[in-house]
């Protein structure tokens, strides 16, 4: 109205040309690595322990066939090849970074450090990743109580259950229960490269995302 | 709240195909509304006559990259998880190829063929019919192309990354692009393009 010689049309390119000037000036947005945390739910979460998945849990949900979650192996890629949870897609925590996880799913992490694991866990919170667990106890926990549990000779009646759970769980993931002659004293025998486990799992694999879009 | 919503999990996908379905409406009204559902239209701009398809495009093109921009440069979006279809040059060559054959011999694009047969076209019918039968020989033949399809893949690929340039210049440059488009169709219609008395 103030400058009634401008047609719309070039007033809107005007616009368009300024606005990309600001961008060129700007440069990369989604590239900022800078985040910001909330330390109240930080702190929430880290002495409630509501952010970690006991292996047991775990295991039973990749034995239903769940596909709700992906589960993250932060090891280095021998120790991934050598053995890991059925399932689970071998990322380092500076991959964490890409993007490339689906924030509406759920995210486990676990690696055989416990340290590096609760350290990239922190990295997902800041990347505002809304539900980031990460398996209790890791690598460790899941081999001394899914592959190898250690069963007691004489078990109590009211134990049974329990300890044939542990045992069906135990031949699912292709372990084998330590008996209490041998177990703590003893390595398990087994090479961790040769354990197979039939899972059907439908966790998705690395390299071929859904295809979504037009 | 961050976009985009689906991604970060406010609504299911239930939700999600409800959305597309109110957007998907309200694209093709905007497509029809800008005189996309007339062949003669389309076609016009292969022969500069009017140039309204590709400033429309230019202008989608132009506001929806700005949008996108400034929302993640203010933290609202997380352009990461948009979504990209992955790169397969060979075979996307051959396929843009082959659309635009399709475009220029039937008048639409499979986006405007639709606006065209909801509006009762006949030959908007007729091209959504091809469509169809396209589709369905696409997918019978499938196990024979399947090598082909798949060849040359290169990922998520932006521009951004194959030229090793920041956001800002690509998003500059598209704009600069755009508005020399623009100069170049208005000058185009004016040499080439129907007279205003009109012929059409």
């Amino acid at each position: 109205m103030s400058c009634p010689i401008i047609s719309i049309n070039k007033r809107l390119a005007l616009l368009a040309f300024v606005l990309g000037l600001i961008a060129l000036i700007l440069g990369d947005p989604s590239r900022a690595t800078r985040a910001t945390i909330d330390t109240k739910e930080i702190a929430g979460k880290i002495s409630s322990a509501d952010s970690k998945i006991k292996v047991e849990v775990l295991a039973d949900w990749i034995i239903q066939g769940k596909a709700d979650f992906t589960i993250i192996d932060l090891s280095d890629e021998k120790s991934y090849n050598n053995y890991h949870i059925p399932g689970s897609l071998n990322l380092q925590p500076s991959e964490l970074q890409s993007g490339r996880l689906m924030r509406n799913s759920k995210i486990l992490l676990y690696s055989d450090d416990n340290i590096k694991t609760a350290q990239s866990w922190l990295l997902l919170k800041a990347m505002k990743y809304p539900s980031v667990y990460f398996v209790d106890g890791g690598m460790e926990s899941w081999k001394s109580k899914i592959l190898f549990p250690a069963i007691p000779d004489s078990i109590n009646p009211e134990d049974i259950a329990k300890y044939l759970r542990m045992k069906e769980m135990c031949s699912f993931f292709g372990g084998a229960p330590q008996m209490s002659g041998n177990a703590g004293s003893e390595k398990p025998k087994f090479e961790m490269s040769k354990i197979t486990a039939p899972v059907q799992s439908s966790i998705p694999k690395k390299g071929k995302p859904k295809r979504e879009g037009c | 709240m961050i976009a985009p919503f689906f991604k970060f999990g406010f609504f299911g996908e239930e939700m999600g195909l409800v959305f597309a379905f109110i957007i998907g409406i309200g694209f093709g009204f905007f497509l029809e509304k800008a005189g996309f559902g007339t062949a003669k239209k389309l076609a016009a701009q292969f022969y500069f006559k009017d140039m309204t398809v590709l400033k429309v495009m230019f202008t989608a093109i132009v506001t929806a990259m700005l949008g996108i921009y400034f929302l993640t440069a203010f933290g609202i979006m997380d352009l990461s998880l948009i979504n990209v279809v992955e790169t397969n040059l060979a075979p996307q060559i051959v396929g843009g190829l082959l659309l635009g054959f399709g475009f220029v011999i039937g008048g639409y694009c499979p986006g405007t063929s639709v606006v065209a047969c909801s509006t009762g076209k006949i030959d908007g019918v007729l091209y959504v019919v091809g469509v169809f039968i396209g589709i369905f020989i696409f997918g019978e033949t499938f196990p024979i192309i399947e090598g082909f399809f798949n060849a040359t893949p290169m990922g998520r690929l932006l521009l951004p990354d194959a030229f090793g340039i920041s956001y800002g210049i690509l998003v500059f440059a598209v704009v600069v692009m755009a508005l020399g488009a623009f100069a170049a169709a208005e000058w185009a219609e004016k040499k080439f393009g129907y007279k205003k008395e009109g012929t059409l």
